[in-house]
């Protein structure tokens, strides 16, 4: 599983729909060993469904999908050895406290993982910080800690992918910048490949290599960050981007032919 | 290890205080009935009383719980998106189905074995010793004149858990396969409880006395042939055989469903 020369994820042509509406439309999308990619948009533009697709939980209508060059709903248990998600809202069992759930939690392996340690779920919380918390019941935890709970779960024992869905939901600015360092020291010290969704580019635009940006389920952008930008308008990456989703609200029914663009390129 | 986790969850879950406080509710009200109904049997003995007490709880309550617990297992993570958990572990289905299934039907097994003896040791203690006598006609058990000595009686007991254990896994897949397509907990655990229900009434109805054979709740009371004093065991083995297969079938098609299904 996640042999050097596999790409951890690529995606052609994927299309999905829920009864008649269109969730995603012609997607296209590689995530490349140590890269971290960014999928922003809108509420209900498509990024949670094409992380479920992803993790093998939903089936593409079309195109395809291949996590380490393997489809993901057909083999979803044996991929997992390597690949780690968190997705949003964070479900945790309320009765278990946090130490449990990760002691639980990692234990369910294969042979061919390494054995989490206890002093390895002691760091992992204290990453989140949750050192001080790792005895309670996730019952008393708040939104924000359950969500420090789900990310420390998701990075044990370190993945070649981590596939994130809002990780920046409820979490305050200390703990976003806890998870930016995170995510940093995953990818320095494994070569793990990220792919993490967000509603709000400012949070992830200083994170990310490359960006995705999705609406109504079509591409709208995807390349490096600053390519966004227009050099002859000094607006910032926001201003940028919101101009481009307004661009695509007012001709809401672009399909995927107009809306991808080669890499770095527009809509 | 999965097992490990869900034995947690099952210990801190209040599922087990409830069950244990509805047998023990379901016992005191059967053992006051006797002594103080209009036509007491406590006179019948102490292993009568554990016989007659553990008879309803087996037959009517335990396979209800079965079929309300099977269907809260994948039902109920699946409500709270903590299926979502277990599904990115490398785990696969199949493990994850088959030990949901091993562990609540241990916790069913568990709840049966703790109703026989407890009905066995309260039986003994407020009805006394002595020997089993079974009238004929008394629950439609037996049809003559029943005696078994009283190491008889309390070994036909201990034959009874692995007994009822096997009918219960019936209901428990029942709940196991609408939960596979039913993904809320409270829905998927009624209409369990309601194909049962229904079930039990074809089993006693005259119309489809041709059906009867192959349903599961036809057979949910076949371990009172225990009690007879030449136990028959072919027809036992036979009885058995339907509740497994009806368990197996029921297990498979749930497991099908669940493989196959999306997790929205």
């Amino acid at each position: 599983m996640g042999a050097a020369n596999t790409v951890p994820v690529e995606i052609h042509g994927l299309e999905r729909r829920f009864g008649r509406r269109t969730a995603l439309a012609g997607v296209d999308l590689e995530v490349f060993r140590g890269e971290i990619v960014g999928v922003v948009g809108p509420n209900g533009s498509g990024k949670t469904t094409l992380l479920r697709v992803v993790a093998g939980l939903l089936r593409p209508d079309a195109g395809e999908v291949r996590v380490f060059g393997r489809a993901p709903f057909a083999a979803p248990g044996s991929l997992m050895e390597v690949v780690r998600f968190a997705f949003a809202p964070p479900a945790l069992y309320p009765a278990l406290t946090a130490m449990e759930h990760l002691r639980h939690l990692t234990a369910i392996r294969t042979s061919a993982m390494p054995r989490v340690t206890g002093a390895e779920c002691q760091r992992a919380l204290e990453a989140m910080g949750l050192a001080d918390r790792a005895h309670e019941r996730v019952a008393a935890f708040s939104l924000g800690m359950r969500q420090r709970l789900a990310l420390a779960l998701a990075i044990l024992p370190p993945p070649e992918l981590l596939v994130l869905d809002e990780p920046t939901h409820a979490l305050d600015p200390f703990a976003v910048l806890a998870l930016r360092d995170v995510l940093a020291k995953l990818r320095a010290d494994h070569g793990t490949a990220i792919l993490l969704s967000s509603r709000v580019l400012a949070q992830v635009e200083t994170l990310v290599d490359r960006l995705l940006v999705l609406h109504a389920g079509c591409r709208l952008f995807w390349g490096r960050p600053g390519a966004l930008l227009d050099p002859e308008s000094p607006r910032s990456l926001e201003e940028a981007l919101f101009d481009r989703l307004r661009a695509a609200g007012a001709a809401p029914t672009a399909g995927p032919d107009r809306a991808a663009g080669p890499e770095g390129g527009t809509a | 290890m999965i097992t490990r986790l869900e034995l947690a969850l099952l210990w801190r879950s209040r599922r087990p205080h409830l069950v244990a406080a509805s047998l023990a509710v379901l016992l005191a009200a059967m053992l006051l009935g006797f002594f103080t109904g209009g036509e007491s049997r406590a006179g019948l003995g102490g292993l009568f009383l554990a016989f007659a007490s553990s008879h309803f709880g087996l037959v009517l309550v335990l396979p209800v719980f079965a079929a309300v617990e099977g269907s809260a297992q994948i039902a109920g993570e699946a409500s709270s998106g903590t299926l979502l958990l277990l599904l990115t572990r490398p785990l696969g289905r199949r493990r994850l189905f088959l030990t949901k299934l091993a562990v609540a039907a241990g916790f069913v097994s568990l709840a049966a074995g703790a109703l026989l003896a407890a009905a066995v040791v309260l039986g003994l203690a407020l009805g006394g010793g002595g020997d089993l006598d079974l009238p004929p006609g008394v629950l439609a058990i037996v049809e003559s004149p029943q005696h078994l000595g009283r190491g008889a009686a309390v070994a036909r007991f201990v034959l009874t858990w692995p007994a009822t254990s096997l009918a219960l896994l019936a209901p428990l897949s029942l709940g196991f396969l609408v939960a596979a397509w039913i993904r809320r907990p409270l829905p998927a655990a009624a209409t369990a409880v309601a194909i049962y229900v229904v079930g039990f009434a074809l089993a006693e109805a005259r119309p489809f006395a041709d059906l009867r054979p192959w349903l599961f709740t036809s057979h949910m009371a076949y371990w009172g042939a225990l009690f007879r004093a030449d136990i028959p065991w072919r027809e036992l083995a036979l009885e058995a055989a339907v509740l497994l297969a009806n368990a197996v079938l029921f297990a498979a098609l749930a497991f099908r469903r669940f493989r196959l299904r999306e997790e929205r």
